[in-house]
């Protein structure tokens, strides 16, 4: 199946060609490498790829939990 | 038809004590998760107060995974029919369990009104859980000793 017969500026061209020849690779290879990484990258629309998106967020480290945080509020 | 009280789907969106075992639910069962009226203020409310710098973010990804509605689904269900509801286990429970609170007791209507089978909730220092088992509800995590007591 071809994929992907997309038309680029000549400058991008250039240099995606420049980067596959510096990585040893013919520009169609390094192309062909690109897509089956992208599709091996978890869907981050599910709760496998939620957490790599929480894990960008560098969240504060919690000890506590929302019925704590609740209780200090005196929320009843 | 799985519901979860905010607690659940705070941990999911913060980071807290019940974190690790909100995501090993997730990533094992995959629900889409019912987002109502009682989700609104008390999720906003716990991810401003715990994560300041980022509660923008992670609102933006509770925008999107709504609109998606593959993690969470926006739900609607008529506030009166559910309080009332609220109101019928309030009468029959508070007598016995006096902590009970109008919250978490609206959260368990919610999932009777709208018939939920399974419900999940971290809420282990109050009696949420335990209404929730007596009307059927299966609760997960699954109800401690201590909450098995307060059944008989």
């Amino acid at each position: 199946m071809t994929l992907l017969q997309t038309r680029v500026e000549d400058r991008v061209a250039a240099k995606f060609r420049k980067v596959a020849l510096r990585q040893g690779l013919k520009p169609y290879t390094y192309l062909q490498q690109l897509i089956t990484a992208a599709a091996d990258l978890p869907e981050l629309n599910n709760w496998s790829g939620h957490w790599v998106r929480m894990e960008a967020l560098h969240l504060r480290d919690g000890n506590t939990s929302f019925s704590e945080i609740r209780a200090a509020a005196d929320e009843r | 038809m799985i519901y979860a009280d905010t607690s659940f789907i705070a941990s999911a969106y913060g980071k807290d004590v019940n974190t690790a075992a909100a995501r090993s639910y997730l990533l094992r069962e995959e629900p889409t998760l019912p987002f109502g009226f009682l989700h609104w203020p008390e999720l906003t409310r716990f991810l401003w107060i715990t994560q300041p710098e980022v509660a923008d973010k992670i609102w933006d990804l509770v925008s999107e995974d709504l609109m998606e509605r593959k993690k969470l689904a926006a739900h609607e269900a008529d506030a009166n029919r559910v309080s009332r509801r609220a109101a019928g286990l309030l009468r029959h429970y508070c007598p016995r369990w006096q902590k009970l609170r109008c919250l978490d007791t609206l959260h368990v209507a919610y999932a009777v009104e709208e018939n939920f089978k399974t419900f999940l909730s971290f809420d282990i220092a109050s009696y949420q859980r335990v209404l929730a088992s007596s009307q059927k509800l299966k609760v997960w995590p699954p109800l401690t000793e201590s909450e098995k007591k307060l059944l008989k």
